[in-house]
């Protein structure tokens, strides 16, 4: 079978088809395709980092329902609803200041100032940094919590702490 | 590859034993006589016979072409045989060489089965040919090295004429202060001159001052141009060997290549940069102040370079010895680390041994051999410098004393004494760096041999000019292919097959038998040495390469990886692959579910060579990458052999869902993964034994029967073996 076939099977919804509410009683979202409905429904960004805006929907189970490649495409309502949600399945705090990196024993603590607060962490060796090809950089700390970099944001002593870890 | 001698002995030695009209095809030499003794002796081929002879005894030994059956190579522990097996069914030990001749020996078997066994004609071109290869493996000469290393400074001549005119400068002034000590010293002290005093104090202060500045500069833009050549080296040699031919990588292994571009390159740049530079400033150094001293005063500057051939013979006997003392140093240090290699990560079996008292035994005794290398290295160095320090001390003793003398009769000055000191102490600077280049200089040359044969070997697949870019529509046709990895040496011996499109054919054999070697000529990586594959209809060595390889995909038995998110591993052979494509080939692939439980999905990291992942899931992400390149022609070479079986399973499906409407290959251990093929091609020893369907081959009774005989068996008893534990 050739890829064309594959693609076939994706389930890929056309953004203007597709209607997403926040059911707050059910802490879930509630997505219409075509008129049909799906309840219970969580996105899921199989790109977190190089293409944010590609969701695919699922069910609670991890059954997959449809997936949406911009979901800047959606109607403002629904864009809304579908960002609340995101907002809290991938906390991703972005920092904006680097206070202080102490390396200790094969660990680098970190003192930050992100746009979600004030915080600490610590990442163990050279993999937990990884750098996107757009620039920006990623943190994995030792317990998987995920942050994220813009060097261009930083300013200059933060920068000149940050290139002696990279 | 030794080359081996064709122009000696003279052919008129071995000439008055041919017949008349017989000449003279191959002549290869061996290292070892009849007797097994090391001594030469010859195996000519001529168009008739094959002979030996043996120069030292004379002895000849004849066989007609048409009598023999049968070429045989034997190889053993330290030397080697070739027998013939002649008509009437003699066994014959036609010569006998050490290992060092093999190559040439299998060759010249390959050659007289050619001639006498096949009866094929040898041309006048072949034996050309021969000598071509021959010559090409001749090494470079040192001077051409060193020639072709100037070279590379060329783009920044500029640069290194700033940096010789800074460094001629800085020599200049490194002349200056002595003499300005006499002035100082017999002008200024001598009479009493405050206003001299205080002058030449600050001309001493600005000399100095300025030599800084040049010593900063010379520096920087040495640095500088030593940087900007090696970035070009490094650059040229990376994009040759990316397009070096496979057959290239084999043969140097990648270890060596790496060490080429980094280790070799850096030591060439030292050359280039310091070493040169160095080397020139030391002579002109030692020039100028030979001059100073000598219009000074003849005589006492024969007394103060007194020395310096015995400063400049103990360093260089210095540098000699420490090589061999510091390598043995380092040798015993590297054995004692293999051994901590060794033992600690492997602590549960020597736990479980409990032979820990084993290890310790080992470790102490290799770490006194350490610290009886390092105390070698100290006994060195203590039995050379002191006696050089004596030596020079003396020297100025002798100076003060002789000089002493003269400036006592007025003869010269206190302060030409004065200067006369401090120049031949200078002296010795460049003495020290001229005697310590030497031997970089030899690795610096030997670096660069290096790196001019890979920069000058050509890749063995080329595009010719007339390569067409087309659409495979899936047919393959081998027809009578040989080849080897070494010359003459065959790993597929005529070997003819067909695949229809879409069709699915499986490969199978014992390991070694050459089926993965199929599927790297199918793709180019090496050219056949006779025959020729087609697809479509068009032998591959008219098609683009790119095409070639766009066009078939690949799964490999043990996938590669490259460090990089998922997603970039997927898209590895497309650009810009659209992101629902990269869905939709990781759910062909059955990787989808995998990937997403990442919290990172496709975004995950999958470190260094794909280390973070399991066996299976790099096969599939392997598989995806294949998918999303949508290729006409499928190889998958033992995709399944080194996972579990529920993995394996799920391999299977994701293979089955690539393989739809493709031709494709299959190369399988596990017989039971090609049962269902159109076509099962069974090889052995490089030669095709079987063709056929799975139920036809095991009506057959031959090799594919007793392999899923092996195989089904293994099975069984695994089975029983579980029964019986439970």
């Amino acid at each position: 079978m050739s890829l064309k076939d594959f693609l076939k099977q994706l389930n890929l919804a056309d953004p203007s088809k597709v209607k997403v509410r926040y059911n707050e009683r059910r802490n879930s979202l509630q997505v219409s395709i075509d008129g049909i409905v799906y309840y219970d429904i969580i996105p899921r960004r199989p790109f977190p980092f190089s293409r944010p805006h590609f969701i695919i929907f699922t069910t609670k189970e991890g059954e997959e329902i449809c997936m949406v490649k911009d979901y800047r495409k959606l109607d403002k309502k629904s864009k809304g609803n579908l960002e609340r949600i995101l907002e809290k399945i991938y906390f991703v705090p972005r920092i904006t200041k680097i206070k202080k990196i102490k390396y200790y024993r094969g660990e680098h603590h970190w003192e930050v100032s992100t746009n979600k607060g004030e915080c600490s962490f610590i990442t163990r060796g050279r993999s937990s940094i990884s750098r996107l090809p757009d620039g920006r950089i990623v943190l994995q700390d030792v317990h998987d919590n995920v942050y994220e970099i813009r060097p261009w944001e930083l300013d200059k002593k933060s920068l000149e702490k940050l290139e002696l870890v990279l | 590859m030794e080359k081996a001698e064709l122009d000696e002995p003279p052919d008129s030695q071995i000439e008055r034993f041919l017949d008349k009209g017989e000449s003279i095809l191959f002549k290869f030499k061996s290292d070892l006589k009849e007797d097994g003794t090391f001594g030469e002796r010859l195996l000519v081929i001529t168009n008739k016979r094959v002979l030996t002879y043996t120069p030292s005894t004379d002895h000849l030994e004849s066989y007609e072409i048409d009598k023999i059956r049968e070429i045989k190579v034997f190889d053993y522990l330290g030397n080697g045989e070739l027998e013939l097996e002649l008509i009437d069914g003699r066994a014959i030990s036609l010569i006998r060489f050490t290992r060092v001749k093999t190559a040439d020996f299998r060759k010249a078997a390959t050659l007289i089965e050619e001639i006498a066994v096949k009866g094929i004609r040898i041309e006048e071109t072949a034996v050309k040919e021969l000598e071509a290869e021959q010559e090409k493996y001749g090494k470079l000469a040192k001077r051409y090295v060193m020639v072709k290393l100037l070279k590379f400074l060329k783009p920044c001549w500029h640069l290194g004429v700033a940096t010789f005119i800074l460094s001629l400068l800085a020599v200049g002034l490194g002349l200056v202060p002595p003499y300005l000590m006499k002035i100082l010293i017999d002008e200024a002290l001598g009479q009493n001159n405050v206003q001299l005093l205080i002058q030449s104090s600050l001309c001493l202060i600005g000399v100095y001052f300025f030599a800084m500045v040049v010593g900063v500069a010379r520096r920087y833009l040495l640095a500088y141009m030593g940087e900007k050549i090696i970035y070009a080296i490094r650059t040229q040699l990376f994009e040759h060997v990316q397009r070096l031919s496979l057959g290239f990588h084999d043969k140097y292994g990648s270890g060596r290549l790496i060490s080429r571009i980094t280790d070799d390159t850096s030591r060439i740049n030292w050359f280039l940069t310091w070493g040169v530079q160095s080397f020139i400033i030391s002579i002109l150094q030692m020039v100028g102040i030979g001059m100073v001293v000598f219009t000074m005063n003849p005589s006492l500057a024969l007394f103060a370079l007194l020395p310096v051939p015995f400063v400049f013979l103990g360093i260089t006997y210095f540098r000699k010895k420490a090589g061999r003392v510091y390598h043995k140093a380092w040798r015993r240090w590297a054995d004692l680390s293999s051994l901590l290699v060794d033992t600690i990560p492997g602590i549960i079996v020597v736990k479980a041994f409990s032979q820990e008292e084993k290890h310790i035994k080992r470790f102490t005794s290799l770490l006194s051999e350490v610290v009886r290398a390092n105390l070698e290295t100290v006994k060195l160095r203590l039995e050379i410098f002191p006696l050089l320090g004596f030596v020079t001390s003396v020297g100025s003793v002798l100076i003060w004393w002789l000089g002493g003398l003269k400036v006592v009769s007025g003869e010269i000055t206190l302060g030409m004494l004065t200067a006369f000191v401090s120049y031949m102490w200078q002296f010795y600077g460049p003495v020290n760096t001229i005697s310590t280049l030497i031997e970089p200089l030899q690795t610096a040359i030997t670096s660069g041999e290096r790196i001019f044969e890979l920069l000058e070997s050509k890749p063995e697949v080329e595009e010719g000019n007339d390569a067409v870019d087309f659409e495979i529509e899936g047919h393959i046709k081998f027809e009578n292919v040989y080849f080897g990895y070494e010359p003459y040496v065959y790993v597929l011996q005529g070997v003819n097959f067909e695949v229809k499109p879409g069709e699915v054919v499986g490969i199978v054999g014992p390991s070694g038998s050459g089926k993965t070697t199929l599927t790297k000529l199918l793709l180019r990586f090496y050219n056949p040495d006779k025959g020729r594959i087609l697809i479509d209809g068009v032998d591959i060595r008219r098609i683009k390469l790119n095409s070639l390889r766009r066009q078939i995909g690949i799964v490999l038995q043990d996938p590669v990886l490259f460090s990089g998110t998922i997603a970039e591993n997927i898209s590895y052979g497309v650009m810009n692959a659209e992101p629902e494509e990269i869905i939709a080939a990781a759910k062909a692939a059955h990787a989808h579910d995998f990937i997403m439980k990442f919290p990172t999905a496709y975004d995950t990291y999958v470190g260094e060579r794909g280390s973070r992942l399991s066996g299976g899931e790099r096969q599939r992400i392997a598989i995806a990458r294949v998918i999303l390149t949508n290729p006409r022609i499928l190889v998958l070479d033992e995709a399944t052999s080194s996972v579990d079986t529920i993995t394996e399973r799920q391999i299977q499906a994701a293979l089955n869902n690539l393989v739809k409407g493709r031709t494709t290959i299959v190369i399988a251990h596990r017989l039971s993964t090609i049962k269902n093929a159109d076509k099962i091609i069974v090889i052995n020893r490089g030669q095709i034994v079987e063709v056929g369907k799975h139920e036809e081959l095991l009506a057959r009774n031959g090799l594919y029967k007793r392999l899923w005989q092996a195989q089904f068996e293994e099975k069984e008893r695994a089975k029983r073996e579980k029964i019986q534990l439970a």
